[in-house]
């Protein structure tokens, strides 16, 4: 549904205020003016370095914090008006998210049982003439992961990519419409990431989960989804289809974002006089992107970047 | 090839982690060589064995872990005959390590330059001005400013703190470094930026590199020679061109085809 976004974003800022020991408190812009719309059962890609806000931005939409300025929809609702912690709990319920730390995000003293028991019990998932049992062995089902099997075995007894499947297997038991996945192959090994990918594929495809998924990594974000926003310093500096951006960057960031992805197929040759010239240039792109205040301009249907 | 253009060579190495079950074979009679200002390149997925033969070359594996057969030549001496005041001495000097995680290979307590004069006065017993003068030569080298010395780790961004174990590995002009997935825990742009580095000194002072880690895409770009590991064994060795354009074991072939490249069919139905 076009018209009717699944999730908006309107203008939202938020401020960190840094109070340290020895100098005066320190303003940190973690957001600034953020707005994007995300159709149900879509997906997009939020890109960008450590500290550009991306993580900051998915935690604001899964409620984690309170924004200073701006709103935040789900299916048409606002998050940052709920008032009750039944209000709180539907929102909470909508969206869900996985981190990246497969290893940290569970609990090591329980088992699987336990962590998908708990969200099915509490957001009573369980519908009349099914049972709790039938409900934990459909959940893994869908993560495509062996119910007798996995059922009471604990965290330290699965690899990182069978982890992560119970991470979404928990979102899902929840009954998640948006899933907020928040680098969550990175710590994965090479030979595992692209069946993570390939679930979440077909969670948006077959189960119509719609996906924020916030990675640093280029190629992945372009394979599962269909926009993409590049982030740099608390702000979108280049939003559109992820393979125009991909195809032909237009922002000097995502330039220098993209020429950075390891290619097997260019050698770096670099005699020791040369060996910098790529951090001074990078560098330098940073500094104008970080100092540029231009707002986003429409350059083609669906593209938006931020004038150098 | 003569032995003396070999500036590591294994032989049959074997290391095995006891456990409550009897020995593992974590590495299982691994021959590998490296010859003088080569970048080998050592891919594979975690639990492969490729941070074992790591610590077992500099010999800093620990118990449970033991080197249970083969030979380990360096520089055309036998690395497991030393007794521990000559692999002290040797450790660093000769051939010195980077870690995937600068902030655990730096002591946070400590400044950046205790840091270098700690290994400066250990190995060469110059005083603190020497070091000095040592140190902020290196940091220059590396493109941060000397003043960073006095600085302790947490006030330098991930980048710049890869720089300094960096710099810190080549203190002693050692002859080959062994880097055990470098750039890893860093974002792209900064991983371009590790890499330019690497590769700037490398050609600038020769050294041989161990270059360890799971991204083929990005060891392609900048090593010599790959070798595939897989449970323990190396599959498959070759120049990294062949490796890329013409590889001949399964599992090297399942490797590449395990990252999404800008190259692949949409995703989306």
């Amino acid at each position: 549904m076009a018209d009717q976004p699944y999730l908006e974003v309107k203008g939202v800022s938020k401020t960190y205020t840094l109070k340290t020991i020895f100098s005066g408190s320190k303003q940190v812009k973690a957001l600034q003016d953020i707005s994007f719309k995300l159709g149900r059962g879509e997906a997009l890609a939020l890109v960008g370095e450590s500290g550009s806000g991306k993580s900051t931005c998915g935690r604001a939409i899964a409620g984690m914090f309170d924004i200073d300025e701006g709103d935040i929809l789900v299916n048409g609702k606002s998050i940052t008006s709920a008032r009750n912690s039944k209000e709180k709990r539907e929102n909470a319920q909508k969206v869900q998210m996985v981190f990246q730390d497969p290893f940290a995000s569970l609990n090591p003293t329980h088992t699987v049982r336990h962590h998908l028991a708990r969200p099915l019990t509490l957001h009573k998932r369980v519908p009349e003439g099914s049972t709790l049992e039938q409900e934990l062995v459909r959940t893994l089902e869908d993560v495509e992961l062996e119910p007798d099997v996995m059922l009471d075995k604990f965290p330290h007894e699965l690899s990182g990519g069978q982890r992560q499947r119970i991470n979404l297997a928990r979102a899902l038991a929840v009954g998640a419409e948006l899933i907020i996945a928040d680098e969550p192959t990175s710590m994965l090994d090479v030979s595992i990431r692209r069946s993570i990918l390939n679930l979440m594929n077909r969670l948006k495809t077959d189960r119509g989960i719609t996906f924020l998924y916030i990675t640093h990594d280029l190629a992945t974000a372009h394979y599962l989804t269909e926009n993409t926003a590049v982030m740099y310093g608390g702000r979108i500096v280049e939003y559109g289809p992820s393979d125009a951006i991909v195809r032909d960057p237009q922002h000097p960031y995502s330039q220098l974002l993209l020429s950075s992805v390891p290619n097997a197929h260019t050698r770096i040759n670099a005699d020791f006089e040369h060996a910098r010239d790529f951090s001074k240039f990078a560098d330098r792109v940073r500094t104008e992107t970080a100092a540029s205040t231009a707002g986003l301009k429409e350059i083609a249907a669906g593209r938006f970047v931020r004038a150098a | 090839m003569t032995q003396s253009e070999r500036f590591l060579d294994l032989k049959g190495l074997e290391v095995d982690y006891m456990t409550l079950d009897g020995p593992f074979r974590a590495v299982k009679g691994v021959d590998l060589h490296i010859n003088r200002g080569e970048v080998l390149g050592l891919a594979g997925e975690s639990g492969c064995g490729k941070s074992t033969i790591a610590y077992a070359l500099m010999r800093l594996h620990r118990p449970p872990a033991f080197i249970s057969g083969g030979t380990i030549t360096i520089d055309g001496e036998d690395v497991l005959s030393f007794d521990e005041e000559k692999l002290a001495q040797w450790r660093w000097s000769k051939v010195s390590l980077v870690f995937q995680s600068a902030m655990n290979a730096l002591n946070p307590v400590l400044t950046i330059f205790e840091q270098f004069r700690d290994v400066y006065h250990r190995h060469t017993g110059e005083d603190t001005a020497a070091a000095r003068v040592r140190a902020e030569e290196l940091m220059d080298l590396v493109g941060i400013d000397p003043a960073r010395l006095d600085d302790y780790p947490h006030q330098l961004s991930g980048g710049m703190r890869q720089r300094v174990v960096l710099a810190n590995a080549l203190i002693l002009e050692p002859q080959m470094i062994i880097m055990d997935e470098p750039t890893t825990a860093l974002d792209v742009v900064v991983q371009r930026e590790i890499l330019q580095e690497i590769a700037g000194l490398q050609k600038k002072f020769g050294f041989s590199i161990l270059f360890i880690t799971h991204d083929l895409a990005l060891m392609s770009q900048f090593a010599d020679r790959i070798a595939i590991m897989l449970q323990g064994e190396i599959v498959e060795v070759n120049s990294a061109h062949e490796i890329l354009h013409n590889p001949q074991h399964d599992y090297t072939k399942q490797l590449w085809d395990a990252m999404p490249s800008f190259d692949d069919a949409k995703g989306v139905a």
